[in-house]
């Protein structure tokens, strides 16, 4: 025992370093999944739009399609009737992501959440280094980006999930684009993920519509629906409201259902 | 290509099983939880082979691992949701070496530190494991938490004071092992 502790009691910084490995010590070791990380890696590096098991997509509108049409992120391409404005923006930082909450509830007592994070386009290297170092701090990988300077003039924007108390911040949609799509009138996309984990229902529904959507319906395989309209606090998220509303830096606006237990998502439309 | 692919591919695998122990016992010191340790290493590594490429030639791929780790778990705790802490009750360490009084001993010493580490803010636990336990120098724990050297020195200082001030930790240890 060492001098100081033998008079004080004291913890030495090798007491420390000692209680620190017999707590390591007790973890269980498995077998390393490979497999499962590859899988994974794969996953997050091919697959745009929705993270999860099995997606569920749905492009709606009255062209039945979603053309691009050159709108680059935040630049205020709303249409004039636009209830909403978003946030003012704020001053450029592509090393800082532009965040914003869309929707938080409570599920069997326990918080969730569902967050936006849009990454401003690096116009030059020096700033699509600074962002993919950044990036990396959040943990996140770019869609389709490998090196640094694959951002360059192009908006990263990704979408996490949050559950209760459990250990994780996932990542259930990003992508990495030289445009945003165009969305008008009935125009929708929209993906369902278990509101918890990779499996069970896909009650969660997170989707873009556009500026000018004011009611969206997601209908469940019960038969039920739930309808969310655009909100008319832009500025804060209130705890269980599920709600259409514009997101800081994102040219299109988000909306967020959930489906009550044991159901799942079926479809979700622009109803208003 | 696909057999430079192939290799690659080979390659992280064996980065993966050599280094998983040890991530895991970092990612449980950082996290408190085993599944929640399990988690961390995963989702980390899912990165790290997105990167592989240019990680894999790096000098020191675990320096990029331990970064990502480090900002996956400080990421969360920008959330405001409460993480996993040390375990509770009814799960965990306690349970599982209750075999032997001397490991129920063990155990219990354990479950001490794990709380006592639960305590510290994040930044602080998460010095105080890269310096303590992985040994790092204040530098290359700097570069793993993304911030200055200074802030490294203060962060294990504040939580190692904060650990050699919780009741009944300084008893769990003795000169080269226990009491």
């Amino acid at each position: 025992m060492s001098a100081d502790r033998e008079v004080s009691h004291d913890m030495t910084d090798r007491d420390i370093a000692l209680l620190l490995a017999e707590a390591a010590d007790g973890v269980e070791i498995g077998i390393a999944p490979t497999q499962a990380v590859m899988r994974g890696g794969r996953r997050r590096r091919t697959r745009r739009w929705v993270v999860g098991t099995v997606v569920a997509l749905a492009i709606a509108g009255s062209t039945g399609t979603l053309a691009a049409a050159g709108l680059t992120h935040g630049d205020g391409n709303s249409p004039a009737q636009v209830a909403t404005q978003p946030p003012a923006p704020k001053p450029r930082h592509v090393d800082q992501p532009r965040s914003s909450a869309l929707a938080i509830g409570t599920d069997h007592g326990k918080q969730w959440e569902v967050d936006l994070q849009v990454w401003d386009a690096p116009r030059n290297k020096a700033e699509a280094e600074a962002q993919f170092a950044a990036m990396a701090l959040y943990g996140l990988s770019p869609a389709d980006a490998s090196h640094a300077s694959d951002l360059i003039g192009k908006t990263s924007y990704f979408v996490s999930r949050l559950y209760g108390d459990a250990d994780k911040s996932r990542t259930v949609m990003f992508d990495t684009v030289k445009h945003w799509d165009a969305m008008s009138g009935k125009d929708l996309e929209a993906g369902a993920v278990p509101l918890t984990g990779n499996k069970g229902p896909q009650r969660l529904v997170i989707g873009q519509v556009a500026k000018t959507a004011r009611e969206v319906t997601c209908r469940w395989k019960d038969g039920t629906s739930t309808v969310v309209r655009l909100t008319t606090d832009p500025g804060s998220v209130n705890m269980g409201d599920m709600t259409i509303r514009p997101a800081d830096g994102s040219p299109v606006n988000w909306f967020v259902c959930l489906a009550p237990k044991d159901t799942s998502y079926k479809s979700a439309e622009v109803t208003k | 290509m696909g057999d430079r692919r192939e290799a690659r591919d080979t390659e992280f695998q064996s980065f993966v099983i050599g280094r998983w122990p040890r991530l895991v016992r970092t990612a449980f010191l950082l996290t408190g939880e085993q599944h929640a340790a399990e988690d961390l290493v995963q989702s980390t590594l899912e990165q790290v082979y997105v990167a592989w490429r240019k990680v894999g030639s790096a000098d020191d791929p675990e320096a990029y691992v331990r970064r990502v780790m480090i900002n996956a778990h400080a990421r969360k705790h920008r959330r405001r949701l409460r993480e996993f802490l040390a375990p509770k009750d009814d799960s965990g360490l306690v349970r599982e070496v209750a075999d032997t009084g001397d490991r129920i001993a063990q155990a219990d010493d354990r479950g001490v530190l794990l709380k006592a580490l639960a305590q510290l803010p994040p930044r602080q636990r998460e010095a105080v494991v890269l310096r303590y336990w992985e040994d790092l120098t204040e530098t290359q724990a700097a570069e793993a938490m993304g911030c200055s050297v200074g802030a490294v020195k203060s962060n294990a200082a504040k939580g190692i004071a904060k650990l050699r001030a919780i009741p009944g930790l300084a008893e769990t240890v003795t000169q080269g092992g226990r009491k």
